[in-house]
């Protein structure tokens, strides 16, 4: 069954570097805000899109 | 169909910025927006050097990032118009909103706008950034991105190293033995980043304690960790076993997850008044013709100062401008202002109104009588909080009890040098209080950002338990009980009519205008203000025209006559009349039901600064407990009376004229109507229609004291069982896994299952 | 230009704003491409479930047997059909999330080209027997190479495109995004190690129960990370869209995230319980698949919460019902399957069709759920119009419904009556059905509904293209749409930037020694336990002679895998029905695994001597005539056509080279050996009077099945149980 150590290695490869990536994403404070991403999406369509757009507040 | 004032005020002006996006319909182009120059405005400070160095996050070759904090966002549209900005305002390069903070961060071109015209169009936009005294950009918030970094670690430790220790269990023994060594060793190649970086604060504050001779849970906390630790890493060497450290990692990952409720719920309230954020900075000294900004420790007599409307006063002066106005709110606890002419005193912690005056000092900052008032022992000596003497008798006794048993534990099996040594180690795991640690934080955590929400700020967690055990409240009367409010009569004024009409208020003296404007910084482009003594007083508030007064001022403004003068104020924005506004002051409705509430459980108590005119009227609610023309210094003195006779008094007032005994009680609250204001130390802020839910808020804090008590009862329950297991020598791994997080994790349901919905403030009438 | 940025008077621009144009092309061709491969891979599924009713259905063409036809199938749902819808979510999504086109237009088409040119070679390969027989991974070696390259391409595209994004902050589809593309390339390069013999023929390097392990922790987490991060994406991509509501609680999305990648990774094993693989690494399977239970949740709470108040909206929106659908599909056979990788479940419903309902569910459901709704949002936009028909799309809602339900119900009645079935014993203590044939009889009505089921789907896939493709015809297609956003500078000037990096360090300095280690590991470990743990451990099992080895690999090249297990799982009811149960030690020359995972067919592990070759040389030509009722195609060209043994050498050198210990120099007389043993079985037959000759393909199957499990019939199971332990 040595072959478990190909994957634990493969795997904790991989999950290393999400590690990374999350320390990365910590740092840079991707994770500071996490009221404005979700709003900020609903609006991220280009501006020839808007013509069948409507006003919404949908927190409101 | 709009959800803010933002989206409400913005609209003609996005349409000219063919920014259609925003909207469905299509709208005329052209409108030109409004206010682009302003010849002093509020907005003026912007131009403040100091000011602008607390608001600039980075500044190089022309280009600047600043953070603006603005009240108004908070919708979808809120986001997308803002960070379209640099389509509207000419240099913005582009801008960021953290709707969390209410933040705006602007990179602007430096040479092509300036902070001050950002800040003017914003305001245009709907969209005001407020100055906040506290507010400055260094706040990054590092300590939550550490704590995120260091949970995120111990969680991914935690679940590899589960991983490889789960095998182990389900199969009764050791692996193979390539396996097992594989296996054991990457448990600790996870779990040594683990102590390093993740655990790093528990041994810090263990050591600080330490140092300073103190016991607080966190040392016993620290010393399980590192037995944990060592006995994995001699059991794995040494082959015996396969070490704790999936205990060890899951211990760490929860306790941290404690420390990010607790972090959560300062954060949910950036709230903390000192007397520095009540008293400017730094002020304006006029040097031959220049003004040089200058701290206000350095300010020295005979300086000639230049305070701005709604500066305060740093220190005792003469006037020397023919007149001026000053609102001694602090000193006397009346929000009335008080006008003074050339040469008059005009005593520090005075707020200036109307119009900006030039002072002469007279007696340095550190003598007078405000700094008098602050510099009595009780502000300059921090109360302990019941909580933090609490844990640290606790963590003495805990700490000392485990020691004690873990040493009688080797000595039981003492000829067995190795059984000693196990059992020692396994007593001292076990015994680490990580639950009881877990308990404290989460609750009061949980429970401070719930009456956040319900408009009770508190200042620090452990204010909750110091309610649960106060027996005797003290109100203030003016703007506790009372609340002085400038209503608008027939309620025919827009919302913004009113924000006008407030904004300009905040140029004059009138109390009408005092009641109409807040006691927040007030920032907007006023200009033109003109006031005829008497009759009103008129000016531009961006761009609108907004007349304020006697009927027949008001009149005149609007050449349609209004009916007989009966000394009620009017208000006409753009030549049209806006509305009328009569000034009342009344009983908060709901406060009779709230001190009877109270009055069956503890002793309440009226502290009044104003004549006893209304005595009679509150005998009701206090019977003999009334006391009125009470100086701030003899509300301190009767609170300090109480403490000292073994009381536990919570004073409730409007948190200037008795700042004193609002700090010297063992919870102070001061009660604010817009929660911008500028209030000296105090434990607590509550708006001052939530006034009414103070039973509700006592009940609260007692429910948190029981349901940390359960939850201590609960972790005790589980380290006796283990105890028992580690004393006999049974405690094998495989328990520990278990029984640690199982315990931590009842902690942390109970804390946050038992407290999240339990606030029922009685629905004010 | 837009009107609406031309409008903006020239001072109030930004110099630093730029204009660019979001790239509808790439995701229209992506579209085209889910609809059509759809439609093949739900019309090749509908052909193969008809085959199971009736086995004559088109049984004359080789290329159409039910055996080449399943991985075909399973290749069409998962990477033409599934695989092209998530590449329109993440190629519409993304450029939008990030403000920014795609990197770099000749990648995404080399990547559309390149992705739909492997479907092609694998509908060009499978149907001829061109297969390695691992599960989701049967294409072969060129192609495997083919595929790595172009999800390379895929991921520099993608992450391109995040680098040279307008936003700052990373919206959370794109974490899921990037796992997707890290996390295939991984497996799939890992899963597919082989070595060629020819142009389209190769070994896995893995033999048994490694390469049983290994192909399993590809397939759960090619389920995982293809067909479950990706679309997960695109959930919170689409959902706040269509619903114009915010996400019902980011942050828990961003945990969720984090979650759910720090456990996938590990759930494998649970494919493989009862098998020969070591207990607590099937056991470790289980408890992480249990755990997993809590982030996938996560995922559809989350979901489904953001459309609280929006609800009558979903009566409406077509869209919006395929998302909930989708959603709650996910959430159900995310629950399915924990449950199902409990042992005593799992021995109830492994190898049945009530796993088959179980995928189903989720690829029609979720992934194809999700894939319509798509559809259906993007496609007006990019035209700039309207859903042609509401009304044809309800329609498609509810024949897709339906359909789902008439195909798992069925599937999974069947599924639990016939393991049942199996496992079902006499007051004697003998099997109640010792003929297996007669559980498969049982269950063939819920095949017919299986197939009603199907066609109801497919039927409403047909009304969903219709109406889109009236949708794009009332419609004119934009293929740029064009948007301005400020440059996203650098966030530099920042004072203290160097002490957080400070601070940063401990977590760095962890990861990096941590990989450090495991790359150590990997180099002192890998090689040699790939080839020494190929050496055998049972004295008696011996390499294939080179006639079983070319029967071996007809078996393979037959796709016989997709109905025959050859794992007996060490349970009564199986041992009583097949014999002996397996032991690791049986597979350490089979190259690959062949296990299987499902028995529309009995078990064939213990084969070997049931019959006679009589037997099976009938049996192979017309099932019906040994067993009658038989729903076995009858495969009438291994007769007609001869044996091509021209490779064996190749093959035996390749096997030599992945450790199997056949002696030197002896490829030179492998063909020999080959013809002696092919002459002397085929006299057998005839002297048994049956017409035989020693070329016909069929003899050398016949010697492969004959070998099948005998090298250990008569050895004492203690020694086998001693070495069991061991591996």
């Amino acid at each position: 069954m040595t072959v478990v150590v190909l994957l634990i290695v493969a795997g904790g490869l991989v999950a290393g570097g999400f590690l990374c990536a999350f320390a990365w994403a910590v740092q840079s404070g991707q994770f500071d805000d996490t009221a404005t991403p979700p709003l900020r999406m609903l609006r991220d369509d280009g501006a020839s899109e808007s013509r069948d757009k409507g006003v919404s507040c949908p927190l409101r | 169909m709009f959800c803010c004032t933002g989206c409400a005020s913005v609209y003609d002006l996005i349409a000219s910025h063919g920014l259609e996006g925003f909207y469905a319909c299509d709208i005329p182009a052209g409108v030109s927006q409004r206010n682009s120059v302003t010849r002093d405005g509020g907005y003026a400070v912007f131009d403040d050097e100091v000011l602008a160095a607390r608001l600039i996050e980075w500044r190089r070759e022309g280009r600047a990032r600043v953070q603006f904090s603005i009240p108004a966002m908070h919708c979808a549209s809120c986001v997308w118009l803002l960070e379209q900005l640099w389509r509207v305002v000419p240099g913005v390069e582009r801008s960021e909103v953290d709707l969390l903070r209410r933040q705006l961060a602007v990179e602007f071109n430096e040479h092509q706008t300036s902070l001050r015209r950002i800040a003017e169009r914003l305001s245009a936009l709907g969209y005001p950034p407020v100055i906040d005294a506290e507010h400055a950009v260094g706040d990054v918030p590092t300590a939550r991105r550490t704590l995120y970094l260091r949970i995120g670690l111990a969680g991914f430790a935690f679940g590899n190293v589960m991983l490889f220790s789960i095998p182990r269990y389900i199969n009764g023994g050791p692996l193979e033995p390539t396996f097992q060594r594989l296996f054991s060793t990457l448990n600790l190649v996870f779990a040594v980043p683990v102590l390093l970086y993740s655990a790093a604060p528990y041994f810090q504050s263990a050591w600080q304690a330490v140092r300073a001779r103190v016991m607080t849970l966190d040392v016993p906390v620290a010393l399980g960790l590192t037995v944990l630790f060592t006995r994995s890493v001699a059991d794995i060497t040494s082959g015996r076993g396969e070490g704790f450290l999936d205990s060890f990692s899951g211990l760490v990952f929860f306790l941290l997850i404690g420390r990010l409720f607790q972090q959560k719920a300062f954060e949910q309230i950036a709230f903390d008044r000192t007397v520095r954020s009540f008293l400017p900075l730094s002020v304006r000294v006029a040097r031959g013709d220049t003004t040089v900004l200058t701290p206000i420790d350095r300010v020295v007599v005979d300086d000639e100062l230049l305070i701005r409307p709604q500066e305060v006063v740093p220190a005792d002066s003469v006037l020397i401008d023919a007149a001026g106005a000053i609102d001694y709110a602090f000193a006397t606890g009346e929000s009335a202002a008080v006008a003074v002419g050339s040469g008059q005193a005009v005593a520090a912690g005075g707020r200036v109104i109307g119009r900006t005056i030039r002072l002469r000092v007279v007696r340095p900052v550190s003598q007078s009588q405000l700094v008098s008032l602050w510099s009595d022992p009780a502000f300059t000596r921090p109360k302990p909080y019941w909580l933090a003497d609490v844990s640290n008798r606790f963590g003495w006794w805990f700490t000392l009890a485990a020691l004690a048993l873990a040493v009688g534990g080797a000595a039981w099996w003492w000829p067995d040098a190795g059984r000693a040594a196990s059992v020692a180690t396994a007593v001292l795991i076990i015994a680490c209080p990580c639950a009881l640690t877990l308990a404290a934080p989460i609750t009061l955590g949980t429970a401070m950002g719930v009456l956040g929400r319900a408009g009770c700020y508190l200042k620090h967690p452990a204010v909750i338990l110091d309610l649960s055990r106060v027996d005797v409240v003290a109100f203030d009367k003016t703007g506790t009980l009372t609340a002085r409010d400038a209503i608008d009569e027939g309620g025919s004024m827009t919302p913004r009519d009113r924000e006008l009409v407030s904004r300009l208020a905040a140029e004059s003296v009138h109390p009408v205008s005092r009641a109409l404007a807040g006691r927040g910084p007030v920032v907007g482009l006023i200009h033109d203000v003109e006031e005829v003594a008497g009759l009103g007083l008129s000016g531009e508030v961006d761009g609108h025209r907004v007349a304020l007064g006697s009927a027949p001022f008001i009149s005149a403004e609007t050449g349609r006559p209004l009916d007989a003068d009966d000394g009620r104020a009017w208000a006409a924005v753009d030549g049209a009349l806006a509305g009328c506004i009569e000034l009342d002051e009344r009983r908060r409705p709901g406060i009779e039901a709230a001190v009877h509430a109270l009055n069956t459980r503890l002793e309440t108590l009226l502290l009044s600064g104003d004549r006893s005119v209304d005595a009679r009227s509150w005998a009701p609610l206090f019977g003999n407990r009334l006391r009125f023309g009470m100086a701030p210094q003899d509300k301190l003195a009767e609170v300090q009376q109480l403490q000292a006779a073994g009381h536990r008094v919570l004073m409730v007032g409007d948190g200037l004229n008795d700042a004193g005994a609002l700090r010297a009680a063992s919870v102070g609250v001061a009660v604010s109507d817009d929660t911008a204001c500028l209030v000296p130390a105090c434990d607590a802020v509550i708006r001052g229609d939530r006034v009414v839910d103070l039973p509700a808020i006592l009940a609260y804090a007692r429910r948190a004291r029981g349901v940390i008590l359960l939850c201590f009862a609960l972790s005790i329950a589980y380290n006796v069982v283990g105890l028992s297991l580690a004393l006999t020598g049974r405690l094998t791994p495989l328990v520990t896994a278990i029984l640690m997080p199982v315990s931590s994790l009842t902690v942390v349901g109970l804390s946050v299952g038992l407290m999240r919905r339990a606030y029922r403030p009685r629905a004010a009438a | 230009m837009p009107p609406a940025v031309s409008a903006a008077p020239e001072p109030s621009l930004s110099p630093d704003a730029e204009t660019f144009a979001y790239d509808n092309a790439v995701v229209r061709k992506f579209i085209v491409a889910t609809a059509g491969w759809g439609i093949v891979a739900f019309l090749v599924g509908l052909t193969i479930a008809l085959k199971l009713v009736f086995p004559g259905f088109l049984a004359f063409i080789p290329q159409l047997s039910y055996g080449r036809l399943r991985p075909l199938h399973t290749n069409a749902a998962i990477f033409a059909f599934a695989g092209n819808a998530l590449f329109v979510g993440v190629y519409y999504s993304l450029q939008r999330l990030c403000k920014a086109r795609m990197f770099s237009d000749k990648l995404s088409a080399i990547h559309f080209w390149g992705w739909q040119l492997i479907i092609v070679s694998a509908a060009l390969t499978l149907p001829f027997g061109f297969t390695t027989s691992k599960e989701y991974a049967e294409l072969e070696w060129p192609i495997d190479i083919a595929i790595a390259l172009v999800w390379v391409t895929f991921g520099v595209n993608l992450i391109g495109t995040v680098l040279t994004r307008r936003v700052r902050h990373m919206y959370v589809s794109i974490w899921f995004y990037l796992a997707t593309f890290i996390t295939v390339a991984l497996l799939h390069i890992v899963n597919s190690l082989e070595l060629p013999v020819s142009f389209l023929k190769s070994y896995s390097v893995y033999a048994g129960v490694q390469d049983a392990l290994v192909q399993w922790w590809y397939g759960h987490n090619a389920v995982a990370f293809f067909l479950t991060t990706p679309f997960l994406g695109i959930m919170y991509y689409f959902i706040p869209k269509a619903a114009n509501r915010p996400v019902f609680s980011y942050r828990l999305s961003i945990v969720h995230f984090w979650a759910l990648i720090f456990l996938y990774i590990w759930a494998g094993p649970h494919h493989l319980l009862y098998t020969a693989l070591p207990d607590w690494a099937q056991s470790l399977g289980t408890a992480f698949s249990i755990m997993l239970i809590a982030p996938s949740w996560g995922g559809m709470v989350n979901g489904l919460l953001t459309l609280r108040g929006a609800w009558d909206r979903v009566r409406e929106d077509p869209v919006l019902k395929f998302l909930v659908i989708g959603v709650t599909a996910y959430g159900m056979s995310t629950f399915e399957g924990p449950m199902m990788s409990l042992k005593s479940v799992n021995a109830l419903t492994h190898y049945t069709d009530y796993v088959i309902g179980h995928v189903h569910l989720g690829a029609l459901a979720w992934n194809g759920g999700l894939a319509f709704a798509m559809l259906y949002y993007i496609l007006p936009r990019i035209y700039g119009t309207r859903l042609f028909s509401v009304r044809l799309a309800n329609l498609h809602f509810w024949l897709a419904s339906l359909g789902i339900l008439a195909y798992s119900i069925p599937l999974y009645i069947g599924g639990i009556t016939q393991s049942l079935m199996w496992r079902e014993f006499g007051a004697d203590g003998a099997l109640r059905y010792p003929n297996f044939l007669e559980t498969v009889v049982r269950i063939i009505p819920m095949y017919a509904l299986r197939v009603v089921g199907g066609s109801l789907f497919m039927a409403g896939a047909l009304v969903a293209i219709y109406n889109l493709y009236r949708t794009a015809r009332s419609g004119v297609f934009e293929p740029d749409t064009v948007d301005r956003a400020p440059a996203l500078a650098p966030v530099a000037g920042r004072e203290h930037g160097w002490h957080r990096a400070l601070e940063a360090r401990p977590t760095q300095f962890a990861v990096l020694t941590f990989i450090a280690i495991a790359i150590g590991g990997f180099i002192e470990y890998v090689p040699t336990a790939l080839i020494q743990s190929n050496v055998p451990t049972i004295a008696a099992v011996k390499p294939y002679t080179p006639l079983e080895l070319e029967g071996r690999d007809l078996y393979i090249r037959e796709g016989c895998v997709g109905c025959h297990s050859q794992m007996i799982r060490p349970i009564r009811a199986e041992t009583e029905r097949y014999g002996e149960y397996s032991k690791a030690g049986e597979f350490v020359y089979d190259h690959p695994f062949l296990w299987g995972s499902k028995r529309t067919g009995p078990d064939l592990q213990r084969e070997g001597g049931k019959y006679p070759d009589s037997w099976h040389f009938l049996h192979m030509r017309t099932p019906a005539s040994t067993s009658p009722g038989s729903i076995m195609p009858a495969y009438t060209w291994l007769y007609s056509s001869t044996l091509d043994d021209s490779h064996i050498e190749g093959k035996i050198i390749t096997l030599r080279r992945l450790g199997v210990p056949y002696p030197a120099g002896y490829e030179r007389q492998a063909q020999a050996d080959l013809r002696a043993q092919a002459e002397k079985i085929a006299t057998g037959l005839r002297t048994s009077g049956v017409e035989a000759a020693p070329d016909q393909e069929v003899i050398a199957l016949i010697a492969y099945l004959q070998r099948l499990g005998t090298d250990i019939k008569n050895k004492p199971a203690a020694t086998v149980a001693s070495v069991e332990g061991g591996r």
